[in-house]
């Protein structure tokens, strides 16, 4: 069947009602003529209430199909806590890692400061012997190889004391990197919670809207460790935190 | 510096709690108490004689700045140094905690000596 030219759809659809409008008002048939125009506004609104009702059978179709994906089931319903869960353990692990590795550091630093204090004391006492005079020329030279093993053995021992506190200052790195998951883990659950309201909402038919307001960004609260690229308005290292502390004190004192 | 001063440290943190106790016993200090955040801290700071407060910010319960202002404003603390330990970076953080009174802002990743050189010119007067 060949499609009807656009005029012939027109003629079609309008023609009857147009010509009785004409002849309505040719005639002067008040009666007659508001008969048509109320034809008129039926056939106009029909046709934009059947334009409603398939757009209404398309979004429940879509919702139904939402709802039904399993992708999206899975996500909300196991992989999001799942991934909240591998979190929290990756923050139980770096924790329980950052104390063994301190309760090495704290058990090994008496043991180093022990022997590098007794070299110190060894070396000074091989050094003391030797420029007595008294020993004969093999103890001379041991005594010197002596002091000079002992004199070592307490620089190393004071340069692993140093390195000993330089390993506990990374520990740090628990804390920060904690906060950081911390943060990640609150923004899962809000997507979890998010999630599990649409696929709520394409079940009724999306008839409410519950979206909460975003929470606003409190200083109090803070905003945790800085992120190169995606904090603004961040120090750059201590030098600049103490002149700005500087500037928050002469603010006060102004005040 | 008195090195018989008593530190409380606020951390939510255990592990940063650690790191500040070892390096306070490094520098002397061997009375150090602990606290998780502010809300345990400050009944703490009410009823015992600390000298010293060492805090971190951002902490559950009641954070760093809350206490801050807390101490600053209960007659009994209100005069106490309190150094703020901490990787919030923001610069208006800085200055609204230099406004609430803080003496001292360090901000983590730290290293020994600034801690040791800020504790210093904040416990000087009191020394």
């Amino acid at each position: 069947m060949s499609a009807l030219p656009v005029s012939a759809t027109l003629q079609q659809q309008w023609g009857e009602v147009c010509l009785t409008l004409q002849e309505a008002l040719a005639a002067g048939d008040h009666e007659r003529f508001l008969a048509a125009v109320d034809s008129l506004t039926g056939m106009r609104e029909r046709g934009l209430w059947d334009s409603l009702r398939q757009l209404d059978e398309r979004l429940r179709a879509a919702l139904d199909q939402f709802s039904l994906d399993p992708r999206l089931l899975r996500l909300a319903g196991q992989e999001i806590p799942d991934a909240r869960a591998r979190l929290d353990h990756v923050l139980r692990l770096t924790d329980e890692a950052a104390h063994r590795t301190m309760d090495l550091v704290e058990s090994s630093t008496p043991l180093v400061a022990r022997t590098a204090a007794a070299a110190a004391t060894l070396a000074a006492e091989c050094k003391e012997a030797r420029e007595s005079g008294a020993a004969s020329p093999y103890w001379q030279e041991l005594l010197e190889r002596l002091e000079s093993h002992f004199a070592a053995a307490h620089a190393d021992g004071e340069t692993v004391k140093t390195n000993l506190v330089e390993v506990l200052m990374a520990q740090g790195y628990q804390d920060l990197s904690g906060q950081i998951i911390r943060k990640v883990i609150e923004l899962v659950a809000q997507l979890e919670g998010e999630l599990a309201r649409l696929v709520q909402d394409s079940r009724r038919g999306a008839s409410e809207n519950h979206q909460a307001p975003p929470a606003a960004e409190d200083i109090s609260r803070g905003f945790g460790p800085a992120i190169p690229g995606i904090s603004v308005s961040t120090v750059d290292g201590q030098q600049d935190v103490d002149e700005l502390l500087a500037l928050g004190v002469a603010m006060k004192g102004a005040s | 510096m008195k090195k018989d001063l008593r530190f409380l440290v606020v951390d939510d943190f255990s592990t940063m709690r650690r790191i500040v106790k070892n390096l306070l016993h490094d520098l002397g200090y061997a009375n150090v108490a602990e606290a998780d955040d502010g809300k345990t801290a400050l009944p703490l700071l009410q009823t015992e004689p600390f000298d010293v407060l060492i805090t971190d910010w951002n902490m559950p319960g009641m954070p760093g700045l809350d206490l801050l202002k807390a101490v600053r404003s209960d007659p009994k603390l209100a005069r106490m140094p309190v150094l703020m330990l901490t990787a919030e970076a923001k610069r208006d953080q800085i200055v609204e905690a230099a406004k609430a009174g803080v003496n001292g802002y360090v901000i983590k990743p730290f290293t020994a000596q600034v801690l040791a050189e800020k504790l210093e010119k904040m416990l000087a007067p009191a020394a």
